[in-house]
């Protein structure tokens, strides 16, 4: 018995001192701040930086080889915390999310053909084109569903449906649409065109109801001049739209949706007005009203919420609020 | 003569006896016809006319764009309409020039050139790109790239391809029997330009009567052509399966072409192409169709103008006999599937075959089930089981090592599998992603 003890003793001894020794010698010395850097990413190994996956990317970070703010499903918030752990500063970036411009749904948009076969769209395209008549329509097999990490996409009726709650802006789909038809936009740019199609509008009537035909209504219409007809479908320019909305009035085809939660309201902070009118100069819509003297007033029905005269009040009485 | 089986193959009823035994008519000259720029593996042509001109048939409407393209000639009289976009075979826009026909004056030959075999070899190629000829068993590659081998790779064999391997289509079977002397003179020609030891014309052995024809003109005309008689299976008349048969070689993996091995192969209406353009003069601008099937009323062989949109043709076959089911550009194993009736016959449309509702069967697919029998199908060699299954689960690089760009979608493996697993839709899936991603990967 005693022997036994003694040469696992033993052996136990002259292992732990040699594994004591190997710690020692042969340590891989890691930056402790990757661990760190990497508890504050996302862990989705998205692949959306550019590197294989998030390890990778905060090596590249300590290394300066990658941007603080390249975490594309991370966002802001994620780059502010890797900027505090580095002690370094961020450009604030904008949030993109994807977007599908397309909302020919089965109901509104005639197929060509009845296709059997692989439940994919970018194996669907091989097939005469794809079945939906519209060559720049959703084909709602859900290729892009299939490639988002983040479980953003869902298929209805036909048509890719991209939650912007869920979406982290890393633009696999867009790479993998055969179509085209999702681009990334600022979460902010809730007015969007939901057409994708360049034919002329004699032929886009043919396939679809609610297609862009290219008339330009909203081109004319817009005061702020943010959209323009390119290839025969309506683009808005991000940067100047201001969610007026009438654009979507205008639009014979309703294809032009807002994706706003409520509509904003320019409220006046009576206590602070100083009457000067100039809010009621510059309202596009006239929905400023007043007397100088007395605090100007907005009508709730007329204002739009572009926020034109919270820029142009020098008082800072005017803010933007939530509509009830 | 020995032959040399190529592994695998399957046996559709070939369904030829609707179409066979009818002579080839004539159609009327189409009111107007539309020309895609692009019929052939390549480049597109070049347009050379405008809209308002004024065209005579047989004039070279569209030039080629480089070596591997094709000229496109008008196939009647009359003034360009338009030049734009037009439905094409593959259910997309492509450009094409519109012909509205004004005079239904015939195409007049040249002078018979008599001389054509005292010419120096190298000078009947122009002929033949002038005349804009492409192969017309359906591939479409041009000709004159075929006949114009580098020096280091000696052409021994000549294979022209009278198989027809495709159920239904009859289109070179009733070219075979009733111009049997032209195709061999036009072998003669292309025997002449690539000096070959050896040539054959390969006919499947379900055409006996084309067989025999062959045989006694060859005989009678004292020509050195091997009329062969090869087994009835398909896919047969594909050019690599051909070789293997006739000449026992295999065309090397991995983007081999037919002259690693010595051979060119061309198939007997490219060769009759190739005999009206040296000795006529005259520009590939109609060819020999099939329209066949259960659903057309009156099956027929005819001889269409390049340019002929669908509708004409359906009506003059009476059009649909019964509840359409499916209408298929070329046969049934490798045609594709049409639903728009504008679409025009190009060069490679060897045939239009219409399906009724009740023979178009509704799949839904299942699991693989292992049972390996698309496996002894392929006539290439290859697993399609593991190929479909690696495009389900986008293993696109596992399998591009199982060697996916290999398979010429013959589509055997979909037709024997047991599953309706579609494997070729899954292999051409593959196909184009294994592009995309190498397009990719040279773009960074």
């Amino acid at each position: 018995m005693l022997p036994e003890i003694i040469s696992l003793a033993g052996i136990g001894f002259l292992a732990s001192f040699g594994l004591g020794i190997a710690a020692k010698k042969l340590a891989v010395k890691e930056d402790p701040r990757l661990e760190k850097i990497l508890d504050a990413l996302p862990g989705a190994n998205c692949g959306a930086c550019g590197y294989a996956g998030c390890t990778a990317f905060a090596r590249a970070v300590l290394e300066d080889k990658a941007p603080i703010e390249g975490c594309v499903a991370g966002g802001e918030s994620t780059a502010l915390k890797v900027a505090e752990l580095l002690g370094r500063k961020v450009e604030k970036t904008e949030r993109m999310v994807a977007f599908v411009a397309c909302q020919g749904s089965r109901a509104y948009t005639r197929q060509r053909f009845i296709y059997q076969g692989i439940n994919d769209c970018r194996a669907a395209v091989n097939v005469g084109g794809g079945s939906k008549a519209c060559a720049f329509g959703c084909l709602g097999l859900g290729s892009c569903q299939k490639v988002c990490p983040f479980g953003a996409i869902t298929i209805e009726d036909d048509l890719a449906k991209i939650d912007p709650e869920e979406c982290v802006g890393c633009g696999l789909c867009v790479d993998e649409c055969p179509r085209n038809i999702i681009h990334l936009v600022p979460v902010k740019s809730t007015v969007q065109v939901l057409c994708s199609s360049q034919n002329v509008g004699r032929t886009v009537k043919e396939f679809c109801d609610i297609g862009c035909i290219g008339c330009k209504r909203c081109e004319r219409a817009c005061p702020f001049n943010a959209i323009t007809v390119v290839r025969n479908v309506a683009v808005i320019n991000p940067q100047k739209c201001r969610r007026c909305g009438i654009c979507i009035e205008v639009c014979p085809q309703n294809t032009i949706r807002s994706f706003l939660p409520t509509q904003k309201l320019a409220i006046i902070d009576a206590e602070t007005c100083i009457s000067c009118g100039r809010c009621e100069k510059v309202c596009l819509f006239e929905a400023i009203t007043g007397e100088k003297g007395v605090p100007y007033t907005v009508n709730p029905e007329k204002c739009r919420g572009c926020g034109l005269c919270v820029e142009q009040c020098k008082v800072n009485a005017i803010t933007m609020q939530e509509e009830s | 003569m020995i032959l040399h089986p190529f592994p695998g193959g399957i046996h559709p009823n070939d369904e030829k006896g609707l179409t066979a035994h009818l002579q080839v008519e004539d159609t009327p000259i189409p009111e107007r016809v539309f020309l895609p720029l692009s019929q052939h593996i390549g480049a597109p042509a070049q347009p050379v006319v405008k809209v308002g001109d004024q065209v005579r048939i047989g004039d070279k409407i569209a030039e080629a764009r480089g070596f591997v393209s094709a000229n496109i000639h008008a196939s009647v009289t009359g003034v360009v309409r338009s030049i734009g976009d037009y439905p094409n075979v593959f259910g997309r826009l492509s450009p094409a020039i519109e012909i509205e026909t004004t005079d239904d004056s015939p195409f007049q030959p040249d002078k018979k050139r008599e001389d054509v075999l005292s010419l120096p070899p190298q000078t009947l190629i122009p002929f033949i790109r002038e005349a804009g000829i492409v192969g017309m068993g359906g591939a479409t590659f041009p000709t004159h790239v075929k006949l114009s081998p580098p020096e280091d790779k000696p052409i021994q064999s000549l294979i022209i391809n009278g198989v027809e391997c495709e159920p239904y289509l009859t289109a070179d079977h009733r070219l075979m029997l009733e111009h049997p002397l032209e195709i061999l003179e036009g072998i003669v020609y292309i025997h002449h330009i690539l000096g070959a030891r050896f040539t054959y014309l390969a006919i499947e052995a379900n055409k006996p009567d084309a067989i025999q024809l062959m045989e006694e003109t060859v005989k009678k005309e004292d020509a050195k052509i091997n009329v062969i008689s090869v087994p009835k299976r398909y896919p047969q008349g594909a050019e690599k399966q051909l070789i293997k048969t006739i000449i026992g070689r295999e065309v090397p993996a991995g983007g081999g072409l037919p002259m690693d091995v010595g051979a060119v192969v061309q198939n007997v209406g490219t060769t009759f192409a190739i005999y009206e353009a040296i000795r006529w003069g005259k520009p590939l601008i109609e060819r020999i169709l099939t329209v066949t099937g259960r659903g057309v009323k009156s099956p027929k062989n005819l001889r269409v103008r390049l340019g002929t949109p669908v509708q004409d043709i359906l009506d003059l076959c009476g059009g649909w006999k019964t509840e359409p089911g499916k209408l298929i550009m070329g046969g049934p194993m490798m045609g594709i599937n049409q639903f728009d009736l504008r679409v025009p016959v190009t060069k490679g449309t060897s045939g239009i075959l219409l399906l009724p509702r009740d023979e178009v069967g509704e799949y839904h697919p299942h699991t693989c089930i292992r049972c390996g029998r698309c496996v002894t199908v392929c006539p290439m060699g290859l697993l399609p089981n593991f190929l479909g299954v690696f495009s389900e689960y986008a293993r696109f690089s596992d399998a591009e090592r199982y060697h996916l760009l290999d398979c010429i979608e013959c589509g055997s493996c979909t037709y024997i599998c047991p599953a309706k697993r579609p494997l070729v839709q899954m292999i051409r899936y593959a196909k184009g992603e294994v592009l995309r991603r190498r397009k990719k990967a040279a773009n960074k």
